[in-house]
């Protein structure tokens, strides 16, 4: 043999064991989804807005589905194995929420996500789960485009705007008899979804908003002009779409103004930054929910996660829907994982655990309501108009209103 | 007539935070050239804590007041020292500008730390109540954002004119070099400018408190907003600048009234440009190291 030939036959071994040792290590790294006897933990991911302004409320998102992986793994887990969260700021930046979603597909191997609060990272994320295929549940961003609009991947436990718009008209039509709403909504994908639903659902009734106006959530400190352009349009309702401090600004214009009318929200009108600005102004202003924890829980899986999240965090939810559809929507995608039989590889259990949910899930009783069969291939949300709970702010708290 | 009134003393009370924050700018850039970019942070920072003083550790007004700009004051001068004096090598150093915005970063990121990303206010010792005029409302505790600005112009006016340190300012300002030979610390006078405007951050921050909700990423957004009234003004006329930063308050209003509330901003911005093209050394500056006083 020549030592050139003995030299090609050195190198060519060389490559063969370095491709060997580098499929091994890919291997590895897409065990998270290996097969019911693995004893590696599941790991599922979560994204979540931990510092910006939504991140007082989007924590209790991310803390709902702390203790739904608590409740799961003290109960063993799914298939035997351990639940895990991958967790990730995506510090309302869109381009890093895209990251976060080619990280949790391509190099942390999640088998399933949830997460979705701010909804203009969401809005960005809905197409790249689509390209990176695994279960995602959006759980409080109200943008329909991220779960409608043929996204197989994403499933919604949250209000989704177009339906929050329907429930909201007809709340607004029986106890206020009134059509003459004026929309006032932040800048984000948050604001700017709800104004076109509510826009869309007085179109349908051939009517328009009286006034639509935006502000920015970070930076606006004086609504004036915004609630004056309300008030000179004639408005008899406010539908407020910003966040807590911001919807506060809005309450202290309308005080500056002498002008006083109904106001419905959603999450933005349930957080704490609407007290601290507004104080009593607050009072009486509605906040659409899908679950309240300020009143005695009659539901039994509501009164076990309250009971639960109280012991952990040392106080209730601060804004009670983000923390109940976390909670719901983790649980619905750990009953999907557990009811599906896993290979071990994660290309098919994500898709697998993607059928479950939509084909699947079956019966689950959750801290909002009980489902027969939450999502189908045609509706990936499981929150409809007889989910809603109105609650209206009282005394400095925010109660189940009389008014359903 | 009424809606013409409120919308100028709305955007006055706004306004009254941008001039002071605005105001620290321009103390630390007419001794030695510098811009803290935290300065926006800073002002969170005294904000959050007199958040934290008042409300959690239960300590009365004044004391959580004096506290909270103190600290920040303080805090101030460590920046100088690790973040500017190291980088501050004359007049093309531009290391700065990156060290100050590192800090911001990083003062916001300890904040998040330890206060979490709760919004809170402060409850004012004016109150709630509401002050009218001819039917325009503002509340009290909006209002006396307006004496206490014009002290603290006042005041600074006078440490410019009467006191020594006002005089070595000044004489550092013009020139540097002239004030080390007459046997005067120009590091100690610079360190003098930035504990003076972290004062002025811890202010505005705690006066912000009192109506705004403070939260640890209120900074940035406030600081941006300071930055270009400074430099509209002319960053070395403190009366300039608190002239412009009521005006770009109640400009923000009226934009927002009688054009769009949408797209505020821009036409904001879009005025601080064009007058910049008419006078790119700002509205009320005369020569650029000279502090007018």
């Amino acid at each position: 043999m020549s030592k050139r030939y003995s030299l090609k036959v050195w190198c060519a071994a060389w490559m063969a064991v370095m491709v060997l040792v580098l499929a091994g290590c890919g291997g590895n790294k897409a065990a998270s989804g290996d097969g019911n006897k693995s004893d590696k933990p599941i790991l599922i991911g979560m994204s979540t807005e931990a510092t910006g302004d939504n991140a007082m409320n989007s924590i209790n998102l991310y803390q709902g589905v702390q203790i739904a992986v608590d409740q799961i793994n003290a109960k063993g887990g799914l298939h035997g194995r351990t639940v895990e969260l991958v967790v990730r700021d995506t510090e309302q930046n869109p381009t890093r929420g895209i990251s976060i979603i080619r990280d949790f597909g391509q190099k942390e191997g999640v088998l399933g996500a949830v997460g979705g609060f701010y909804s203009t990272v969401m809005l960005a994320q809905s197409p790249i789960i689509m390209e990176e295929k695994f279960p995602f549940v959006v759980a409080t961003s109200n943008v329909p485009a991220s779960v409608e609009s043929g996204m197989p991947w994403t499933f919604g436990v949250r209000m989704n705007a177009n339906i929050t718009a329907q429930y909201a008209l007809q709340f607004i039509n029986k106890y206020f008899a009134t059509d003459k709403i004026a929309i006032l909504h932040e800048n984000g994908g948050y604001g700017k979804g709800a104004a076109a639903a509510m826009t869309k659902a007085l179109e349908e009734k051939g009517l328009k908003p009286v006034a639509v106006e935006s502000f920015d959530n970070a930076k606006d400190k004086d609504m004036t002009a915004q609630v004056n352009h309300a008030k000179e349009a004639g408005a008899e309702v406010i539908y407020l779409f910003g966040q807590g401090a911001g919807n506060g600004y809005v309450l202290q214009a309308m005080d500056k103004l002498g002008w006083k009318v109904p106001i419905v929200g959603e999450n933005g009108m349930a957080n704490k930054g609407v007290q601290e600005v507004g104080q009593q102004l607050a009072e009486g202003t509605y906040a659409i929910q899908t679950a309240n924890f300020n009143v005695d829980q009659t539901r039994e899986p509501a009164a076990a996660f309250l009971k639960d999240f109280t012991a952990k965090f040392g106080h209730i939810p601060t804004t009670f829907a983000s923390a109940a559809q976390g909670y719901d929507g983790a649980m619905m995608l750990f009953q999907a994982i557990e009811r599906t039989e896993l290979t071990g590889n994660l290309k098919k259990d994500r898709e697998a655990v993607k059928n479950t949910l939509e084909t699947n899930l079956g019966q689950y009783s959750g801290v909002i309501k009980d489902w027969d069969q939450a999502f189908t291939k045609d509706n990936h949300d499981a929150i409809d108009v007889h989910s809603y709970l109105m609650s209206v702010w009282k005394d400095g708290k925010l109660v189940v209103s009389d008014k359903q | 007539m009424s809606l013409i009134l409120q919308l100028i003393i709305s955007g006055l009370a706004v306004g009254c935070l941008y001039a002071v924050i605005a105001l620290g700018y321009s103390l630390t850039y007419v001794v030695n050239g510098t811009l803290n970019m935290s300065q926006g942070q800073l002002v969170m920072v005294g904000g959050v804590l007199l958040f934290g003083f008042s409300e959690h550790a239960g300590l009365p007004f004044p004391l959580a007041f004096a506290a909270s700009i103190l600290l920040v004051a303080l805090l101030n001068l460590v920046i100088e020292r690790l973040a500017i004096r190291k980088f501050d090598k004359g007049a093309n150093s531009i290391e700065w500008v990156l060290s100050t915005i590192a800090v911001g970063i990083i003062i916001q990121d300890v904040a998040l730390y330890f206060n979490g990303p709760d919004e809170g206010v402060v409850p004012s010792p004016a109150g709630s109540g509401m002050l009218r005029i001819m039917d325009a409302g503002i509340y009290w505790k909006e209002f006396i954002f307006f004496p206490i600005v014009g002290v603290l112009l006042a005041l600074l006016i006078l440490f410019y004119q009467k006191s020594h340190w006002g005089l070595w300012l000044r004489a550092t300002a013009d020139n540097r070099t002239a004030v080390e030979m007459m046997g005067i610390s120009s590091g100690r006078v610079v360190a003098v400018a930035y504990v003076l405007s972290g004062l002025l951050a811890g202010i505005g921050g705690a006066l912000m408190s009192t109506n705004y909700a403070v939260s640890v990423d209120v900074g940035l957004p406030l600081g941006l907003k300071a930055i270009s009234v400074a430099i509209l003004a002319g960053v070395n006329n403190p009366k300039g600048i608190v002239g412009t930063g009521l005006l770009l308050g109640v400009a923000e209003v009226f934009i927002g009234q009688y054009i769009s509330t949408a797209f505020r901003e821009m036409f904001v911005y879009g005025i601080v440009i064009l007058v910049l093209y008419w006078k790119p050394m700002g509205l009320f500056n005369v020569r650029k190291t000279v502090v007018k006083v």
